[in-house]
């Protein structure tokens, strides 16, 4: 009995789904956080909008740059936080909560199948 | 001989601490100084796990309350006496919760307001009908007097058992004025204040604080802020003053000095001062301490200055001996929505930890003016924590988050007591507190001060006239209405002010919201401090998260300490009732309860069983938007 008989492999496709929600979060991050960094506030939302935006649209195409990308801004955005709070578990759920567990999807082998 | 002696001693000793016998709860915060303390201790630390729901009595027998319960009750003899938000007063008996009479006040009865609790009397060298007394009063500002056996009005006691407190306050309208605290009880008189609608206009019904003769209802003499001089009631056609600061929260008293304490707000409107008068100045937020026989002024202490916060003391001032180099010192200690807690002589006023007069950030409203600086208790241990920054900005999600962040930027925040203005600023402690109506517990013997406190900020704004006129801002025929912009009619500004939420309708600040700290009152140093309740019953849109994690959810409610060395609170948003060691900080029991219990709860020993009760209602919160319920809920330790 072979699996792979079983379950032969999907044709490889560009995880778009993915790269539409990763977008969806990644333009209000930006636009808000350019008015942030304009009042003077943090520049972290700035940064992590590019970083989406970007992911999102190599992502789209199938480039396995997108998910290179989104793990830098999560290992970025867990440094980060721990920075900004220490280990508060309060203070870490808004800043890391929402990337880790997309981070996880697209992790898996069903988003990288995808990815050239 | 001897024993003429001893009981003569016990008498005055009685006397001198004018408290009931040990196992009753005669007034609001047990002994007429509010300290909340029981000296009951069958409950303990190493026994407190056993403790089981005994009754539940519901006022409204389950149809949906219109308004929160945040009843106290009194247990006097083998009964518990209650009232609600419409007005019933109740008698429960005290081993069973069984209903032994109520008092239905007369229609329409469909008005909201607050009933912390009712007024005990008993009556001295009285027998039969009205010997013992329960007072209470209603929305339409009546202060009624019943038999406590009965129910019954007593027809001895003004209009047929019924005072109008409406006397002299000029055009009352409805919901602009009521008592929400149950008034004071010393030497005989019965002493209140009342709650006035906030930030509808200027010439709102006066502060004034008056006192009554508790037998005869006759009128005794008044504390009329804008004249602190004169004690009558005005002449017909006359009124006391417009628009004083006024007094909502409990009062406390000491008998032996003839001394009533009266916590005070501010001249309403809250939010801009420029017309109050130099008497309104004066009084604002202060702490007063009236002569309980004449309402002579004998001495104030203002907590802030030119109130343009809603700072106005909320909560009871707390009567203690403080140990001073070992020798007792008749202190009061007053609790602040600032987060700041005064301890003085309650003889004279003056303070007996350090207080020092800070700068604080100026910029005032258009028009209105500043103190260029404030009291701080820098000899006790602040409650407000650290002042906020941008990165106390919190969501549940990046998106979310980066929106408070911006608010923040947006708003001006120079720290405590930042101004309010036409661009919006972050008020922190918000109305709420710092520390509300629930005050503090002490424990004079072991002078340990419990002190359960928020960390909420407010977002508030002043909306120029014209711009007032145009959303069609007027004084309401509701009076206040929560979280909604008032009209601050007479200023040149309307208020928008409520607590400064994310689009997710949760806070843009980070946990903890709420606190309970223990204080050694002798050093001011914090003994134990810990985030109090959990994150199970709120969420993002009030949807419950179920997550069992300590988070430290808004609080309003009081605490009581017992002399095992237990502290019993509801007060959280978490419909949940506990027990907490004194000692360490510890939860040792926990309830759940069909709604959130914020109110102050309390303890006794009933005749018929010898066993002691903890009892609290479970009421919800308008302000909070935690769900009404109509419960008095009585623990006990199993029969044996």
């Amino acid at each position: 009995m072979e699996p792979a008989a079983a379950y032969p492999p999907r044709a490889a496709r560009p995880p778009r789904l993915f790269a539409a929600l990763l977008m969806l979060v990644g333009l209000p991050l930006l636009a808000g956080g350019v008015w942030l960094a304009a009042l003077g506030g943090s520049l972290y939302y700035v940064v992590a909008g590019v970083a989406l935006a970007s992911s999102a649209i190599l992502l789209w195409r199938g480039r396995a740059a997108g998910a290179w990308i989104y793990a830098l801004l999560l290992a970025g955005t867990v440094a980060w936080a721990l920075w900004e709070v220490g280990l508060d578990y309060w203070q870490l759920l808004p800043r890391i909560g929402l990337f880790a567990v997309l981070g996880l999807w697209l992790a898996t082998p069903w988003a990288r199948r995808g990815l050239a | 001989m001897m024993r003429t002696l001893f009981c003569a001693l016990a008498l005055s000793l009685s006397a001198a601490s004018a408290q009931a016998a040990d196992g009753e709860w005669h007034h609001y915060g047990n002994d007429l100084g509010g300290a909340r303390y029981s000296p009951l201790d069958q409950i303990t630390p190493e026994n407190v796990k056993d403790l089981k729901v005994a009754w539940v009595y519901q006022t409204h027998k389950g149809m949906k309350p219109i308004s929160n319960l945040q009843v106290t009750p009194l247990m006097v003899g083998d009964s518990l006496y209650i009232c609600t938000p419409t007005n019933e007063v109740m008698a429960l008996d005290a081993e069973t919760g069984k209903e032994r009479w109520r008092f239905e006040p007369p229609p329409p009865n469909d008005r909201r307001r607050t009933c912390r609790g009712v007024t005990y009397y008993k009556v001295p060298d009285a027998a039969g009908e009205c010997a013992e007394r329960i007072y209470t009063s209603t929305a339409d500002a009546s202060l009624v007097a019943l038999d406590a056996r009965t129910g019954k009005r007593c027809p001895g006691f003004g209009n047929a058992g019924v005072v109008d407190l409406k006397t002299g306050m000029g055009k009352v309208r409805p919901n602009y004025y009521y008592v929400t605290s149950a008034p004071v009880i010393v030497q005989g008189k019965l002493v209140m204040g009342g709650w006035v609608a906030d930030n509808q206009h200027v010439d709102e019904p006066p502060g004034v604080i008056r006192a009554y003769d508790a037998v005869t209802g006759a009128f005794a003499w008044a504390f009329d802020p804008g004249q602190p001089e004169n004690h009558a009631e005005p002449p017909p056609g006359e009124t006391y003053t417009l628009g004083t600061p006024n007094s909502w929260a409990p009062m406390s008293a000491d008998e032996d000095l003839g001394l009533v304490y009266v916590p005070m707000g501010n001249a309403t409107p809250d939010y801009w001062g420029a017309h109050r008068s130099a008497e309104s100045e004066k009084f604002t937020s202060a702490v007063v301490a009236l002569e309980a026989q004449t309402g002579a002024l004998r001495w104030l202490f203002r907590t802030a200055h030119h109130d343009v916060w809603d700072y106005d003391l909320a909560s009871q001032p707390t009567l203690v001996d403080l140990q001073v180099d070992g020798q007792p010192v008749p202190a009061l200690v007053q609790p602040t929505k600032r987060g700041q807690v005064f301890v003085l002589d309650r003889r004279t006023g003056r303070t007996l930890k350090p207080v020092e007069e800070r700068p604080v950030p100026q910029g005032p409203a258009p028009g209105d003016w500043l103190s260029p600086t404030q009291p701080f208790s820098t000899g006790m241990p602040d409650f407000t924590g650290p002042d906020l920054t941008e990165a106390n900005m919190w969501g549940v999600t990046p998106l979310d988050q980066l929106w408070c962040r911006i608010k923040f930027r947006e708003a001006r925040y120079d720290g405590p007591m930042t101004p309010p203005g036409v661009k919006p600023s972050i008020t922190f402690p918000g109305y709420l507190g710092g520390i509300d109506w629930g005050g503090v517990s002490v424990d004079p013997a072991r002078q340990i001060m419990i002190v359960n406190w928020s960390r909420m900020p407010n977002h508030t704004t002043l909306i120029p006239r014209e711009a007032a006129d145009k959303m069609g801002l007027k004084a309401g025929p509701k009076g206040y209405m929560p979280g909604k912009p008032q009209a601050q009619e007479g200023t040149p500004f309307a208020v928008d002010t409520s607590a400064f939420l994310s689009p997710l309708e949760i806070p843009c600040i980070a946990p903890p919201y709420a606190l309970l700290t223990a204080v050694d009152l002798r050093s001011g140093k914090v003994i134990w401090s810990e985030p109090f309740g959990t994150a199970r019953d709120n969420g993002p849109f009030g949807i419950p998260m179920h997550l069992d994690l300590t988070m430290g959810v808004p609080a309003i409610g009081g605490s009581v300490s017992t002399r095992s060395g237990l502290v019993f609170i509801g007060a959280s948003m978490e419909k949940t009732f506990r027990a907490i060691d004194q000692a360490t900080g510890k939860v040792l029991w926990q309830a759940r309860l069909p709604a959130a219990g914020h109110a102050t709860p309390m303890t006794y020993v009933s005749p018929a069983s010898g066993r002691q009760f903890v009892v609290i209602a479970a009421g919800g919160h308008i302000s909070l938007g935690s769900p009404f319920g109509d419960y008095i809920i009585a623990y006990a330790l199993p029969k044996k």
